[in-house]
C-alpha cells in the first residue's frame, strides 16, 4: 500500500481529475465529459488516455468496476482510492493557502 | 428439485435468465454442486428477482450494499440474487476464466494433433498401405479432430464477444467498395493514411477483415481513424471506446495480440478526435505496434534463415535442386524478402508518424 501511496504522490492533473470524478460512480464517457466541464473545457482528454489512466488505478485498486442495468461499465472510486485522493486534496490545500497568502497581485508587496 | 445444466458456467448470461425463469415459476436456487453440473431449487411462490452469477468475487460486501442476497456459494462461485438492482457485478473474472479454459482446451487439441498423426503412420505402416479402410478412419479421425478445434474456437468466441460486449458489425446494405490489403496492421501508419485518402476520395470505412476493406459511400464530413495494438484486451476495453464515441471497424477474434481499427465522424471545423492528445502516449502506441511487428518478424524469420544457412552454408548444398528441399529452399527464401519488405515498411511507417508529430 505504501508503494501505491508513494506512486500517487504528486497526481498528474489527468489522475487526480479522474479519481476526483469517481467519487461518484461515473461510466467511461461521463468521466470524459465531466473533466471537460469541471475544467471548462481547457483539459481535452483523450479516450485512450482515461482508458489508460483507469486501467493502471484498477490494477492499483483505487477503484473498481461494477456494470449498470444496460451491462456498461461504471466506474467507482474505493476505500484506498479516497485516501489517496484526500492525501493530493491536501497538498494542493497547502499549495492554494500559500497562493492565497501571497495576495492578489501575484508577488510579495514592499 | 435438481437440475442439471451443463456447461452453465460457460454461458453466464443465458444461466442467469434460466434462474430467473425459474423464479418465475417459483423455484429459487439454492446451492450448486459444481461436480454433478446441478442446481438445487426450493419450491416458494412464484416471483420476478434479477440474478448475477459472479466468480471469484472480491467484494461481497459491496455487493450486499447494493441490494443483492447471496442466494448461493460455492467455491469461488457466487450467484446473487435480488428484486431490482442498478449496479452489477463487473464481468472480468468470468471472461479472464473462460479465456484460461479456452486456450488451454485449444492447446490441449492443437498439441494432439501431431502426436496422432505420427501415431497415424505407425498403424498405416504395421497394417499395410493398401487397406482403404483404415486410411479412411485416420483420415477421418483427423477432420473430425480439426472440426472440434475450429468448432470449439466458435462456441468460445461467441462467448467472449458477449462479454466483452462487441456487438454484431452493421452492415448496410447498398454498394460496397471491397479492397485487400494484406498485413495492414504491421504498418499502421500507412493504413491510416490511406484509410484518409479513401475517404477523401468519398469512401468511408464500414468494416475489415484481416486482408479485406469493406467501404461504403462517404456520408460524414470528416472522419479520424486510429488503429490500436493491445497484448491483451482489459473487459471494458470494446465498451469503453464505443461509449466514448469510437466505431469499431475491426477487431482481431482473439482477445490476446490484438489489433483493432476504430473510426469515429466529426464536422468540419472541429479538432480531429484522436485516441490521446499527449504526445508520449501516442509513441508508447507507435512503438507497442511496432514490438509486435518486431516479435512476430523474428520468430518467422529467425527459424527460416537459421535452416537455410546451415544447409547452404555450413552443409555446402547447392541452392538449386530438383527435390522437394530445393522447392522449399526457394519458398523460404521468398518468405524471408517479402516479410523483410514487411519489417522495413513498419519501420518507415514509424519513423515518418515520428516526424509527422513533431511537425504538429
Amino acid at each position: 500500500m505504501d508503494k501505491i501511496v508513494k506512486k500517487y504522490n504528486p497526481m498528474t492533473e489527468t489522475a487526480f481529475y479522474i479519481l476526483f470524478s469517481l467519487t461518484k460512480p461515473h461510466h467511461g464517457y461521463g468521466i470524459i465529459k465531466n473533466i471537460e466541464q469541471l475544467t471548462s473545457g481547457r483539459l481535452r482528454l483523450g479516450s485512450g488516455t482515461i482508458y489508460g489512466t483507469l486501467t493502471k488505478m484498477q490494477k492499483d485498486g483505487l477503484i473498481a468496476v461494477f456494470s449498470d442495468e444496460e451491462r456498461k461499465t461504471v466506474y467507482e472510486i474505493t476505500g484506498l482510492g479516497i485516501v489517496i485522493l484526500q492525501q493530493e486534496m491536501a497538498r494542493i490545500r497547502e499549495m492554494h493557502e500559500h497562493i492565497l497568502s501571497l495576495g492578489e497581485e501575484g508577488h510579495e508587496k514592499n | 428439485m435438481k437440475k442439471t445444466k451443463w456447461f452453465w458456467s460457460y454461458k453466464i448470461e443465458e444461466t442467469e435468465k434460466w434462474l430467473e425463469n425459474m423464479a418465475n415459476e417459483g423455484y429459487l436456487p439454492v446451492s450448486i454442486n459444481r461436480t454433478l453440473r446441478q442446481f438445487h431449487f426450493q419450491k416458494a411462490a412464484p416471483q420476478k428477482r434479477v440474478y448475477s452469477i459472479d466468480y471469484k468475487c472480491s467484494d461481497k460486501a459491496r455487493m450486499q450494499q447494493a441490494g443483492w442476497d447471496i442466494a448461493a456459494d460455492s467455491g469461488k462461485w457466487t450467484i446473487f440474487s435480488t428484486e431490482n438492482a442498478n449496479v452489477y457485478p463487473a464481468r472480468d473474472r468470468i471472461l479472464k476464466r473462460l479465456n484460461v479454459h479456452m486456450y488451454m482446451l485449444l492447446f490441449v487439441l492443437i498439441a494432439f494433433i501431431p502426436v496422432f498423426m505420427i501415431q497415424s503412420i505407425f498403424l498405416l505402416v504395421f497394417s499395410g498401405f493398401g487397406k482403404i479402410g483404415t486410411l479412411t478412419t485416420v483420415f477421418g479421425l483427423l477432420a473430425v479432430l480439426y472440426g472440434a478445434v475450429g468448432w470449439l474456437f466458435i462456441k468460445f468466441r461467441k462467448q467472449e464477444k458477449k462479454l466483452l460486449g462487441i456487438g454484431k458489425q452493421v452492415r448496410t446494405t447498398g454498394k460496397h467498395v471491397r479492397k485487400i490489403r494484406p498485413a495492414w496492421f504491421y504498418e499502421p501508419y500507412q493504413t491510416k493514411r490511406w484509410l484518409q485518402q479513401m475517404f477523401e476520395d468519398g469512401y468511408e470505412l464500414e468494416r475489415a477483415s484481416s486482408i479485406v476493406f469493406y467501404f461504403k459511400e462517404r456520408t460524414s464530413e470528416a472522419i479520424s481513424y486510429e488503429i490500436l495494438y493491445e497484448n491483451k484486451v482489459q473487459t471494458d476495453y470494446y465498451s469503453f471506446y464505443q461509449q466514448a464515441g469510437w466505431h469499431l471497424c475491426y477487431t482481431s477474434s482473439t482477445s490476446f495480440m490484438n489489433s483493432s481499427i476504430w473510426a469515429m465522424p466529426y464536422e468540419k471545423g472541429e479538432e480531429p478526435p484522436q485516441i490521446t492528445y499527449n504526445p508520449d502516449e501516442r509513441k508508447t502506441i507507435m512503438k507497442k505496434n511496432l514490438r509486435m511487428t518486431t516479435f512476430i518478424f523474428v520468430l518467422i524469420t529467425l527459424p527460416v534463415l537459421f535452416t537455410f544457412f546451415t544447409e547452404v552454408f555450413v552443409m555446402q548444398k547447392p541452392f538449386f535442386t530438383k527435390d522437394l528441399l530445393g522447392g522449399m529452399r526457394v519458398v523460404n527464401v521468398m518468405v524471408i524478402l517479402l516479410w523483410f519488405l514487411i519489417y522495413i515498411r513498419s519501420i518507415r511507417g514509424y519513423v515518418q508518424e515520428k516526424r509527422h508529430m513533431l511537425h504538429i
